[in-house]
């Protein structure tokens, strides 16, 4: 165990040398310190807000319930400290039942996750310094376990920021009802607590099966197909019966029995609207985490094979990663067991770029499902999911605008809110991929460049592939759109199906081209600098874009604002194509990363 | 010192090494010889308790590996095929770590022979990361003589080594075996083996196909004197035409 300690105190101390002898290596630092410091801002702003409301309401629930005993003509004592106008919040109130629900379901997918971390490499992986020094000395499987300890921890810790920080930018917008409240609120290291000890009662589990186990595959896929079944039981029950069903079935002695960590830190973390005291379940947290910890030092199983093959893999992909997202997909794609099991052999296709298309498509085919499949089903989820939350809210409409309001303000804007984000998601997965796209061509920039093919055209050739998996998502998301019967059908077709592809595109060749500024990729800040300098190239066309719609926004019509922004994707896109061809060209001319403001101005 | 009993070892539907049994005694270096993926790394990290044996047994110094792996370990020293040093630790570091390891800290007063004769004195206070492919080998054999083991296992030791540094090497190794210590090196370099090692096991396709000292060998293949060992092995593992 010294000599465990003694190492990781040394490991410590030289990385902290290291770090401020080079200030360079001070910048991943600097990002993640902000990452950090951010949910921690805004927890404590948000904690100072959320103990304002619960004193408040628990005020009100004592004057309530005073006045009630005594006849409403009795003032009670706290009456004075009782201003219903300080009560007034933004917030939407929703019961404490559901709010419960919603923690809980979160709780138990971070569960999910962390179980199917377990059963995958993730965890077992260590260093290979670990593996070369630490595995063949005579030292016990139990110390190195502890070794690797503080890293699952510290995860949970991470995972608990994560959630408080979310869970309290939702309690901002919606949170249970202050009636609901009762007169207890919990020190403020309660949350925290129960959700870093339900974390890690999860952490330990699944470490141990991964210690457990060498074949875990089943298992995985076995869990995998639990969490399937229960994301669609609870979508039919939702679709059946309401969101108030759902809630019933989340809260069933069955559920709350199998995900018991994740039920405790729920009700921990609605003890003062649950009106019962959190003691009761942080304290079982507690034996539950001290016992799953117990139990995985105490296991004699000799997991160092495992962990060797975990630590290899992982390792290859570490090393990928110093090459880019195409680096690591590229390991991915060689990690899969049928590697070379498949002989493709596709014909030849066109001539010049047309040829090189074909070659990327024929490519991409190899790997249908995350190329092609899964832009499909993403296009029909958008598009279903679309057309069912716009015709919900419009059912709604009418009578008083009261009654709008309140037509709008439950599931349905959830709904609107969770599409949102899905067409984020989306337009952040296209940029990603196609970074990966854009990276893999300056890898080949050796092999395509004596070919006779002109800048622009070798980057269409070279972006074809990602705009096509673009054009299939959108294309597919309009017609669901239009089959599903959605209100406004042709406006929001022509939006998904020929201007949000269209602006995609321009923006994945405009990407392309601050890539090709940034060919590093070995160089962690060089890529980071690209990724801000992407974003920062990107605004005077957001605001251009936003000046073409101003008319449609002032006329208030959608079609006035919709159709300019559209059209001016064209010679957007061509502008972005004959920047990025002429970046290829001068890229393979010189051999140098290309200078973005000598591209403009020359 | 090192013995192994019918050592079988599966990876999936793959039976890379296949009950094999040898031992090596003490003062002695043994060579394991074969063609890739003739289960030299696998028997060998077996030895190392870095892989659980299908069936058999490997006893070091009496210890078995399976049943008491940290006694087992106590005696021995393990220098892998490609090693990979703690980036964030000092070359000096890396020895008082393996000396606390293996509770012999005392042993610490040998470490500036040891790495004068290895060329890392200089370099005792550089990050495991700034070293070269060659440091890092020189490091791991540093660790594997600065404690008092009784076996040593080397996988592929010379790979990577200046010639100084080969020439050193084999001079500690000799050095260990006239002290008693038992060595198993897997080896491609047969001429080295030929020199080198007082006995050679070659084995193809997991098993083993033939054991002795070259002496042995020449009887056995009915070779004439002027044989290498490197002729040798290239008869006994050759592949039959299909």
């Amino acid at each position: 165990m010294r000599a465990v300690s003694l190492m990781s105190f040394w490991k410590i101390k030289n990385a902290l040398r290291t770090l401020f002898t080079d200030p360079r290596k001070f910048v991943p630092a600097i990002i993640f310190l902000v990452l950090m410091a951010f949910p921690i801002t805004m927890m404590i702003l948000s904690r100072g807000m959320s103990d304002s409301y619960l004193k408040h309401a628990a005020l009100r629930q004592r004057y309530i319930s005073q006045f009630r005993q005594s006849g409403s003509n009795t003032r009670a004592t706290s009456h004075a400290d009782y201003d219903p106008s300080r009560l007034i919040t933004p917030r939407s109130d929703i019961d404490a039942d559901t709010f419960a629900a919603a923690i809980t379901l979160t709780l138990i997918l971070i569960g999910f996750g962390i179980i199917n971390t377990g059963l995958g490499d993730r965890l077992l992986a260590l260093n290979p310094s670990d593996v070369d020094y630490l595995f063949p000395a005579p030292i016990s499987r139990r110390v190195v376990l502890a070794y690797r300890m503080p890293g699952l921890t510290f995860g949970a810790v991470g995972i608990a920021l994560y959630l408080l920080f979310m869970i309290s930018m939702f309690t901002q917008v919606s949170g249970p009802s202050m009636a609901d409240a009762g007169d207890t609120i919990s020190p403020w290291w309660v949350n925290p607590l129960a959700l870093f000890l339900s974390g890690g009662v999860y952490f330990n589990l699944a470490m141990f099966l991964s210690i457990q186990f060498k074949e875990r595959r089943f298992f995985q896929k076995s869990l995998w197909f639990v969490g399937f079944t229960l994301a669609a039981t609870l979508c039919y029950i939702v679709t059946i019966g309401g969101v108030d069903l759902a809630v019933q079935f989340l809260q069933s002695p069955v559920l709350r029995g199998v995900f018991i960590p994740s039920t405790l830190a729920s009700d921990t973390l609605i003890a003062a609207y649950s009106q019962h005291p959190a003691g009761g379940p942080l304290t079982w947290l507690l034996v539950g985490y001290l016992g799953t910890f117990a139990m995985l030092l105490s296991s004699k199983a000799n997991w160092y094979e495992q962990s060797i093959a975990s630590t290899d893999k992982w390792t290859a992909f570490r090393q990928a990663a110093k090459g880019g997202w195409s680096g690591v997909m590229a390991a991915k794609a060689a990690s899969y067991k049928y590697r070379g099991s498949k002989t493709y052999t596709i014909a030849p296709f066109g001539k010049h770029a047309v040829a090189l298309f074909w070659a990327h498509l024929c490519a991409a085919a190899k790997k249908p499902i995350p190329n092609f499949v899964v832009p499909l089903v993403a296009g029909l989820v958008v598009g279903g999911a679309g057309a069912t939350a716009a015709r919900a809210v419009l059912s709604g409409l009418g009578g008083s605008a009261r009654e709008r309001h309140a037509a709008t303000s439950g599931a349905e804007s959830l709904g609107f809110t969770i599409l949102g984000l899905m067409i984020f998601y989306l337009w952040q997965g296209f940029m990603t991929t196609s970074r990966t796209a854009s990276e893999s061509s300056i890898r080949r920039r050796e092999l395509i460049a004596p070919l006779p093919i002109s800048g622009w055209q070798s980057v269409a050739a070279d972006m074809g592939v990602p705009i096509c998996a673009v054009l299939i998502c959108f294309i597919s998301a309009s017609l669901t759109y239009l089959a599903f019967g959605g209100p406004n059908a042709l406006l929001v077709a022509f939006g998904f199906g020929i201007a949000m592809p269209l602006r995609l595109a321009g923006r994945i060749v405009l990407q392309h081209v601050v890539v090709m500024a940034y060919p590093d990729l070995t160089d962690k800040i060089q890529r980071l600098i690209s990724m801000f300098i992407g974003t920062v190239v990107g605004i005077p066309f957001l605001i251009a874009e936003a000046l073409i719609c101003l008319p449609g926004i002032l006329l208030h019509s959608v079609w006035a604002a919709l159709i300019p922004l559209t059209l001016v994707q064209i010679p957007l896109g061509a502008l972005f194509l004959f920047l990025a061809g002429r970046a290829s060209e001068r890229a393979i001319a010189t051999g140098e990363p290309v200078s973005l403001i000598r591209l403009v101005r020359t | 010192m090192l013995q192994v009993v019918n050592l079988s070892k599966r990876f999936g539907g793959m039976l890379a090494v296949n009950d094999l049994s040898f031992s090596v005694n003490g003062g002695e270096i043994v060579g394991l010889l074969g063609p890739n993926g003739a289960g030299k790394t696998t028997t060998i990290r077996c030895v190392a308790s870095l892989l659980q044996p299908t069936s058999g047994r490997i006893l070091l110094n009496g210890h078995d590996v399976s049943d008491d792996p940290v006694a087992a370990k106590r005696a021995l020293a393990f220098v892998p095929e490609v090693p990979n040093p703690y980036e964030m630790l000092t070359v000096m570091e890396h020895l008082r770590f393996v000396a606390a390891a293996y509770g012999m800290e005392e042993e610490l007063v040998h470490a500036e022979e040891i790495l004068t004769r290895l060329d890392l004195w200089e370099k005792k206070n550089d990050l495991g990361a700034s070293l070269s492919k060659g440091m890092r080998q020189k490091l791991a054999c540093a660790c594997a003589f600065i404690h008092r083991a009784q076996v040593f296992c080397f996988d592929e030791p010379l790979i990577g080594l200046d010639p100084k540094g080969m020439r050193e090497l084999k001079s500690m190794m000799m050095e260990r075996r006239a002290q008693g210590n038992a060595m198993l090196i897997s080896t491609h370099m047969l001429d080295t083996a030929e020199r080198l090692c007082d006995r050679v096991i070659i084995l193809k396709r997991g098993q083993l196909i033939a054991e002795g000292t070259v002496a042995e060998l020449k009887v056995k293949l009915q070779s004439s004197n002027d044989v290498s060992l490197e002729d040798m092995f290239l008869e006994l593992t050759e592949e039959a035409p299909a």
